[in-house]
């Protein structure tokens, strides 16, 4: 829990920092054992605290290193779900305006055509939905308890504000749904994150009352934007994957250090959206449209 | 169960020096029957009861009404018990809040020794996270106020020394933890006129009984022992056992008061203060504010014990 890096504050430095601590377990263990090897001989050879050499400055390191990645969050799961509770009692009924922006931009997919409309339509629902939450959940909400929510909600409105800028300066998303594997994959992802991750919550135990909905709360809408870009054509789409990426690193890691059971849930979309887009990064599809 | 310095004849020697030492304590040091085990603060002779509350985690539940009532209850409970001293710091998300709610649900509480920090790497913003604090807690002033560990130390201890001269301060402290930056705890308590240090001591890290506990009782510096069950971690880890029958021998009817007064029972600690958010858990661990304390023999055997789990 000591707080600070020398000179940096952890409670102010980017929360992306986070995603090293999902190494946090493998480093432990790689450095458990030299750390108490090299505490005995300096234990043998007489340690004068008021002296500490350059190893014991290594030492200390090494030893804040150790602790600082699990130290950095500073509130119970219990406290954490208990957010989304509130949160969804104080926004009802918004959660029928959510399920019927996820039903929307389904029905704009299938309807294809790669109507530029369309395509401006999503990404403006979507914008709205990352601004919303950046305000709404990590500013107002998570920012009570964790001293990185101003910083999270920063990147959600970034990723909001791209949304927006894509939206009405480049055209909107173009979507030419099809039977490509990539194509198939997107979809997937995006009618998990509407249709499957908002039960994961109950199913692993949690009441519904702290249900997590697509346009709602970050994860599954971050988790459907990763599907909606990997549908999207052109290049510079996928740019947008970056923020909803890092969050699945940093959320993930969140939810490992509180033990969640649905802590690999976000990496796995992650991973396997990045695996897709690589993968069709060599076909060479078109440019944003628009411009 | 991990141990920090090795169990051996540094330790026993280490013991039974303390246990001298004990001997030697004021009969407040001692546990009287149904009064809460204090000791002085030797700075101000003032007495405080040898377990108080810690807020890390337990307290930061934001402005969820159901979680802060919890909190308010676990305080009042600590007070009732006869608890006095509660820590907590600008780092512990909204804990200071929550504090200054349980403080208003339980209609002030006179006894409290409100004790939290300053965190924050610029000297120049100090006085403004204090006062911050300040207005969380709702109290008028704090009766210690400790640089959070040892971050802009120089600076900080500045603003905290003059706060002490012009009144606006009782006692000034600095803290560490999980046994890091010890130098630098030990340079500031032999050139720093501080009234408290906060380390961490339990039956397992006890790496603070070589230089930093003689230091303080030399210096006459008051200490605060901080993550005394590891967090939870040590606590979960014994209670999986039973525990010795021996235990009955120091009045402990529980894991917990077994680890708290293994750390209380040195006689250059001031109080320890373990953290919860449960009722019965302060309850368990004000308990250990009565009965009997361990001398170093018995020490010992609760080192080797644990240790051997
Ligand atoms: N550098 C610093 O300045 C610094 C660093 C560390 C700590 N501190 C201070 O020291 C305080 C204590 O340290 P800590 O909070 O890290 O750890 P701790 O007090 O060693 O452990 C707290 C944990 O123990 C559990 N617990 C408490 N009483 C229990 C009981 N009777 N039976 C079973 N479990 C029990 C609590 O869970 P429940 O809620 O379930 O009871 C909580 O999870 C902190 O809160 C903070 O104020 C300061």
């Amino acid at each position: 829990m000591p707080g600070h890096v020398p000179g940096i504050h952890v409670g102010h430095a980017p929360t992306a920092l986070l995603a090293f601590a999902s190494y946090a377990g493998a480093i432990r263990r790689c450095i458990d054992v030299p750390f108490d090897k090299a505490r005995e001989a300096r234990d043998k050879r007489g340690h004068d605290e008021r002296g500490a050499s350059r190893f014991d400055l290594m030492l200390q390191y090494l030893e804040y290193f150790q602790y600082r990645l699990k130290d950095l969050l500073h509130f119970r799961p219990s406290v954490y779900y208990r957010l989304f509770e509130l949160y969804n009692a104080d926004v009802f009924p918004a959660q029928v305006a959510a399920l019927g922006a996820g039903l929307a931009i389904l029905l704009l997919l299938l309807r294809g055509g790669g109507d530029a409309r369309q395509g401006r339509i999503v990404a403006a629902i979507l914008a709205a939905c990352w601004l919303w939450i950046a305000w709404a959940f990590h500013y107002q909400r998570l920012a009570t308890i964790h001293l990185g929510g101003p910083l999270i909600a920063a990147g959600f409105a970034l990723q909001g504000m791209l949304l927006l800028w894509v939206a009405i300066a480049r055209g909107g998303l173009a979507f030419n749904v099809s039977r490509r594997a990539s194509d198939l994959a997107g979809l997937a992802i995006f009618l998990f994150a509407v249709a499957v991750q908002p039960l994961i919550g109950p199913l692993a135990g949690r009441p519904w009352s702290q249900a997590e909905l697509f346009g709602l709360a970050p994860d599954p809408t971050a988790v459907a934007t990763l599907g909606l870009v990997l549908l999207a054509r052109g290049r510079a789409a996928r740019l947008l994957l970056a923020l909803p990426v890092v969050w699945c690193i940093v959320q993930g890691t969140t939810l490992w250090l509180l033990r969640s059971p649905d802590a690999l849930v976000l990496p796995g979309a992650a991973l396997l959206a990045l695996a897709v887009a690589f993968r069709r990064g060599g076909t060479g599809t078109a440019r944003l449209p628009g411009r | 169960m991990t141990s920090m310095p090795p169990f051996g004849r540094r330790f026993v020697l280490g013991s039974i020096l303390a246990a001298g030492a004990a001997a030697l304590l004021p009969r407040t040091g001692r546990a009287q029957p149904n009064r809460p085990m204090t000791r002085k603060v030797p700075v101000s002779g003032e007495d405080l009861p040898v377990v108080g509350l810690g807020s890390w985690i337990t307290f930061n539940v934001g402005k969820d009404p159901r979680g802060r009532d919890a909190c308010a209850e676990v305080m009042r409970e600590f007070f009732a018990a006869g608890g006095r001293m509660i820590d907590s710091s600008p780092m512990y998300g909204s804990a200071q809040e929550v504090i200054g709610h349980g403080l208003k649900t339980v209609g002030g509480a006179p006894a409290l020794f409100s004790a939290t920090k300053v965190w924050t790497s610029s000297g120049a913003a100090g006085p403004g996270q204090i006062e911050e604090s300040r207005r969380l807690w709702g109290v008028p002033k704090f009766d210690l106020l400790q640089v959070h560990n040892v971050l802009a130390w120089e600076k900080h201890l500045e603003t905290l020394f003059r706060m002490k001269h012009e009144g606006c301060v009782r006692h000034v402290g600095i803290t560490t933890s999980h046994g890091m930056r010890h130098a630098d705890i030990l340079r500031i308590m032999e050139t720093q006129a501080i009234d408290f240090v906060q380390v961490t001591y339990n039956v397992v890290d006890r790496e603070v009984e070589r230089r930093i506990l003689p230091l303080a009782a030399e210096r006459r510096i008051a200490v605060i022992i901080n993550r005394p069950f590891r967090q939870g971690e040590l606590i979960d880890e014994v209670m999986r056992h039973k525990l010795p029958d021996w235990a009955a021998e120091i009045d402990c009817a529980n894991w917990a008061q077994f680890l708290l007064k293994f750390i209380v029972a040195h006689p250059a600690v001031t109080c320890a203060i373990p953290a919860t958010s449960r009722v019965d858990h302060v309850r368990e661990n004000m308990g250990a504010l009565h009965g009997r304390l361990p001398d170093a023999a018995m020490r010992a055997r609760m080192v080797a014990y644990v240790e051997g789990l």
